[in-house]
């Protein structure tokens, strides 16, 4: 009688699907979709998201972690990224002096932050880029200069000595962590 | 029993007497009342499409973990009346060497068969637009029309893979439809007519799909399952499946003809919904219990109206939810399907029922 068992069996398959449909159905709290204008305030951004680069502050001393190695530049696969270094001529080390970043060539691939040694990129989770210009997508992303789209109250300057925070602008509870202090 | 008919019947009374009393040919008074039925149905189909398009997405949704639609209007509810504005102004594009006289009538015939046969459903113990005697027979013909409107459509649009579409249609629903009616024809062997509003009076006891015990629950699937294939739904919809030939059949229509399509579509799934109601659920019957007379003063107290469109929308959430989850059936699949198993199946549930049938061998029988 295989077709029988065939037959209890197909039903059983057909069954758990409409169970598990029905499961989705009745829970509304389990709806994916967020409501995006209305729910700024709130967002929710998974960590692994692929935003807009930025450099990451160390907690402490708010200085940056790059130390300008050239590492980043070498792993973007289309040229996004240049840097500017000179040598520090006290501790006679690299330091940071322009890290341009090109927003128009970027891919989002992710593999300057997967590839810097001295965890010194993040992804932003800023993803309210839009620009008005082709030229303000050369973003310095560095001190000096303030990378657009922020807002201005929350300064990607960092004050010296200052516990810098996150350079999320917008406040975002999923945000990763900004670096451990102790980084160099 | 007699307090549930809660109101339709005085309100037909009421205006048969009114018309009686203003034009004294009792023809003329059954004219309007044929006018007035045809009105109420008409405006009643035309709501009737836009709730149920808009249940469809917002259950497809919710089923998928998402919102569906949700702007226009609080929690999207006038998103249908926009689809319909915009399918009324858009532009009727014909195509090159289309036939086009049958191009143009093949959305009609589709939506005629559909409205049609709606007349037939009773909705409340006297809110039925027609009376006739043999009114299964009459409806299962008159909806089989439909396959005309669907191959006219496929040959028309001058386009290899519409016929395509159309020649599968042909071939699922006629095939369907054979297992859909020995379905029914085992119920009706229990309430002994085919009319419509005696089927509903004989389940003045009980429903059939309990009162036929295991006959009731096995036709009652088979009907379901033939039905869904019967309206081109999923996991039978190879013919208009959207990610296959295009939009199959209706592929060339645009605009207003594809608003007919796409009103018979849900019409008829309104009407097969209906259809099973009536004959497997009691129509408008509450759910009674043979000479329970206080379980069934409880039952009562609901309008008969409510007991027909609940019973029919949890039947089109039924077939909404089977589209949502299961895969889709390759036409073979499907072909292979009605007439291996479906189809005996249906004809040994007949037999199986023809002999309780005869025997006395269901609930509260007159035997």
């Amino acid at each position: 009688m295989n077709i029988l068992r065939k037959s209890i069996d197909g039903i059983k398959g057909l069954l758990s699907g409409m169970t598990m449909t029905l499961y989705y159905f009745m829970r509304f709290d389990k709806v994916i979709t967020q409501q995006y204008p209305e729910n700024r305030d709130r967002l929710i951004i998974p960590p692994r998201t692929r935003t807009r680069i930025a450099l990451t502050q160390d907690a402490g001393t708010g200085e940056y972690n790059c130390n300008a190695c050239g590492i980043c530049v070498k792993a973007c696969p289309n040229g996004s990224i240049a840097v500017d270094r000179e040598r520090d001529p006290v501790t006679k080390k690299w330091k940071l002096a322009k890290y341009e970043y090109r927003f128009d060539r970027c891919t989002l691939c992710g593999l300057c932050v997967e590839s810097c040694k001295s965890d010194g990129l993040h992804m932003s989770q800023q993803f309210e880029t839009a620009v008005f210009s082709r030229d303000e997508l050369v973003q310095i992303l560095n001190a000096d200069y303030r990378p657009p789209g922020d807002k201005p109250a929350v300064e990607a300057n960092p004050a010296p000595a200052a516990p810098a925070p996150a350079q999320n602008p917008v406040p975002n509870p999923g945000a990763p962590a900004p670096n451990p202090p102790g980084n160099v | 029993m007699n307090n549930f008919i809660y109101k339709t019947d005085s309100m037909v009374e009421w205006l048969t007497n009114w018309l009686q009393q203003h034009l004294h040919n009792p023809l003329l008074v059954e004219i309007v009342k044929m006018l007035v039925g045809a009105g109420v149905l008409a405006g009643f189909v035309s709501v009737l499409a836009m709730v149920l398009i808009y249940i469809e997405r917002k259950v497809a949704a919710h089923m998928q973990q998402r919102l569906g639609p949700m702007r226009v209007g609080p929690h999207g509810i006038f998103q249908t009346v926009a689809d319909s504005i915009k399918l009324l102004t858009k532009e009727c594009i014909t195509p090159q060497d289309v036939d086009r006289f049958v191009f143009n009538l093949a959305p009609l015939v589709c939506f005629v068969a559909a409205f049609v046969s709606l007349s037939f459903i009773p909705f409340a113990p006297r809110i039925q637009a027609v009376n006739f005697n043999v009114g299964i027979l009459f409806i299962l013909g008159i909806s089989s029309l439909g396959v005309f409107g669907i191959l006219a459509a496929g040959w028309a649009s001058n386009n290899k893979w519409s016929l395509l579409g159309a020649m599968r249609a042909g071939a699922q629903i006629i095939s369907y439809e054979l297992s859909a009616v020995l379905a029914l024809l085992a119920i009706l062997i229990f309430a002994g007519t085919l009319d419509f509003k005696e089927i509903v009076e004989s389940q003045r006891n009980g429903w059939w799909i309990w009162r036929a015990h295991g006959i009731g629950i096995v036709a009652f699937l088979i009907y379901t399952i033939a039905s869904t294939a019967e309206c081109n739904r999923t996991p039978f919809d190879i013919v208009e499946g959207e990610s296959e030939l295009t939009a199959g059949f209706h592929t060339e229509y645009s605009a207003i003809k594809f608003a007919m399509f796409f009103l018979a579509e849900f019409i008829n799934v309104f009407l097969v919904c209906a259809i099973s109601a009536t004959v497997f659920f009691g129509g408008w019957m509450p759910f009674h219990i043979g000479d329970m007379t206080a379980l069934n003063g409880i039952f009562d107290l609901v309008p008969p109206f409510v007991w027909f469109f609940g019973k029919v929308f949890a039947l089109v959430f039924v077939v909404m939810w089977f589209r949502w989850t299961f895969p889709r059936l390759r036409v073979d699949q499907l072909m292979r399907f009605e007439w291996k198993y479906l189809m005996p199946l249906a004809l040994i549930n007949l037999g199986v029922g023809a002999v309780l049938a005869a025997y006395g061998g269901f609930f509260f029988n007159k035997f």
